[in-house]
């Protein structure tokens, strides 16, 4: 089996060769019993699922589905029905050790009517509650570039495996960065979309207002083609929305001649290491270098979305956990019990007030920014990635400030429900990749995939792998 | 969550039977504590559309951009 090859080979493989699909699920499968748990990726898997998925498609007559044959694998948090009985559903957690899936996620029904076939499931962060991806209970996914190196959190699993190769692609989802920071951290298109464009239905729950869901992938294209499959309105997700179809590859070749691209120096680069910053202001002379336009903005009370979007998560994870906290605190991680708990003292009026502040926000930051500008440029981690061991806040205590940093650029897109798209530019000081992140206003992925996929051409990111010989 | 019921604050004796170490309640209570304090500089401001209600229109704007470049 060759790996590294893209979603959109294998599906034009796959419709050429139909016999294929069962011999390339059969040998992924065994690369992620064999090198995904040797990255601590591979969560759980089903041969005979998987391979009967496989085996139906090898006899499909009708071969047009956009992801025909596609082996991909996804973060825990994705529910599974089976003839043979549900997936677990653990959430990442020894707290939920045994609890298996009620309903097939619904973006796992929209990739099988793509036509993909679902190789099994990756390794979370406890509760999705981490940037990090440490987990003692299920595992620690080491970065394939580095394995001494996080994959940052909380779809690291997802990261991990992706970056190996293994699979073309991998559903994560985003509460505060969960998508973008292990995307950018393996070097990896990490698209958040806009709120309400993809249903949360059957994903394991961490903030109902804040939860969402999108593709982790090694390309702009096979990013695009795994958002498409998985957009739909569900009418059993209270924030999903009726959006129009459209076509988000439509826009892939066209360069950013037509776009308008705005750094914000305050809090984002402030707000980050130099080298991180100052990568990020490269990218932005090169989009201009390519056609864009370039403007400085200004964000007014950016730095108040950050804590107000922490305590947004702890007070919707109070909402759904807080019986389990109480119940099986001893069988949580710290930081996961303490960030639940934090969130169980928020009255109904605070509520209420945060959720005003988040749509006074959104309203703000829509005239601020984008009425100037398509495109928000920002680093996506703020400072070089650090190793499993220096950022095990459970060993480490004192990094857990450093940690608490690691959401500055990617929780506020959260709170402000913008879609986001992160791509790799380059390395930094230990060889590990740098990312920026693309924000655009509601419904603009379209527009975002456009920008990252002609950055993409420049940086040529894909001519590197890492070397898998060291895992 | 708008349209979900709100379940109120839990009180700290209903926390001290949990079995949950003191020091663990008081950092949460703590954390809490600060961001609800950062949280109280918004309290009077004007009200407006839900995030939701904003989503909703910003999903039609988009839809009629989308059929006039169409």
């Amino acid at each position: 089996m060759s790996f590294y090859q893209s979603a959109l080979d294998i599906a034009a493989e796959s419709r050429d060769a139909p016999d294929s699909i069962p011999a390339r699920t059969s040998a992924i499968l065994s690369a992620l019993d064999g090198l995904g748990r040797r990255l601590s990726a591979t969560r759980f898997l089903d041969e005979d699922f998987s391979l009967s998925q496989a085996e139906t498609q090898a006899t499909e007559t009708d071969r047009s589905a956009p992801l025909f044959g596609v082996p991909l694998a996804h973060k825990e948090l994705y529910g599974r029905l089976t003839p043979a009985g549900p997936w677990p559903d653990e959430g990442g957690s020894s707290s939920c050790e045994g609890q298996t899936a009620h309903q097939t996620a619904f973006a796992i029904s929209q990739l099988d009517k793509a036509g993909s076939i679902d190789c099994g499931r990756l390794v979370s962060v406890e509760y999705a509650l981490g940037v990090t991806g440490h987990n003692e209970f299920a595992g620690t996914p080491k970065n394939p570039w580095n394995p001494d190196y996080i994959c940052g959190g909380s779809s690291s699993g997802s990261g991990s495996v992706v970056a190996a190769g293994i699979v073309p692609g991998a559903l994560g989802s985003d509460t505060g960065g969960s998508i973008r920071l292990p995307a950018a951290a393996c070097g990896l298109v990490g698209i958040k979309p806009t709120y309400g464009v993809v249903s949360r239905s059957g994903v394991f729950p961490l903030s109902h207002s804040l939860d969402t869901v999108g593709p982790l992938s090694r390309s702009v294209a096979d990013g695009a083609a795994i958002l498409q499959a998985i957009t739909g309105f569900d009418a059993t997700d209270s924030c999903s929305l009726e959006v129009p179809a459209e076509d988000y590859s439509r826009n892939l070749d066209k360069g950013v001649a037509d776009l308008s691209i705005g750094l914000c120096e305050d809090y984002f680069l402030t707000g980050s290491d130099t080298d991180m910053a100052d990568m990020t202001a490269d990218s932005f002379a090169l989009c201009q270098t390519l056609g864009a336009k370039g403007r400085a903005v200004k964000l007014s009370n950016i730095d108040i979305i950050n804590p107000l979007n922490v305590l947004m998560i702890a007070t919707e994870a109070a909402q759904i956990h807080r019986t389990v906290a109480c119940d099986k605190g001893h069988m949580l991680n710290d930081q996961t019990l303490m960030r639940i708990l934090a969130g169980a003292f928020t009255t109904a009026e605070d509520y209420h007030v945060l959720q005003q502040s988040r749509a006074r926000a959104i309203a703000a930051v829509m005239e601020e920014v984008f009425d100037k500008v398509d495109i928000l440029m920002t680093p996506v981690w703020p400072f070089a990635l650090p190793t499993i061991e220096a950022s095990d806040v459970g060993a480490t205590p004192d990094a857990a400030p450093l940690m608490q940093r690691i959401g500055h650029n990617t929780r506020p897109v959260n709170f402000l429900g913008l879609p986001s798209v992160c791509l790799p530019t380059g390395w930094d000081k230990n060889g590990l990749p740098v990312s920026v992140q693309l924000i655009g206003k509601p419904y603009s992925e379209t527009t975002l995939l456009q920008a990252a996929a002609a950055l993409e051409r420049e940086y040529r990111f894909w001519d590197r792998t890492p070397d898998l010989d060291k895992i | 969550m708008t349209d979900k019921i709100f379940i109120p604050p839990l009180e700290m004796a209903v926390l001290a039977e949990t079995g949950i170490p003191d020091s663990q309640i008081e950092l949460a209570r703590a954390t809490s504590d600060e961001l609800r304090g950062i949280l109280s500089t918004q309290k009077k401001k004007p009200s407006g559309p839900s995030v939701h209600e904003l989503f909703s229109g910003y999903a039609k704007q988009h839809g009629i951009k989308l059929e006039i470049s169409e």
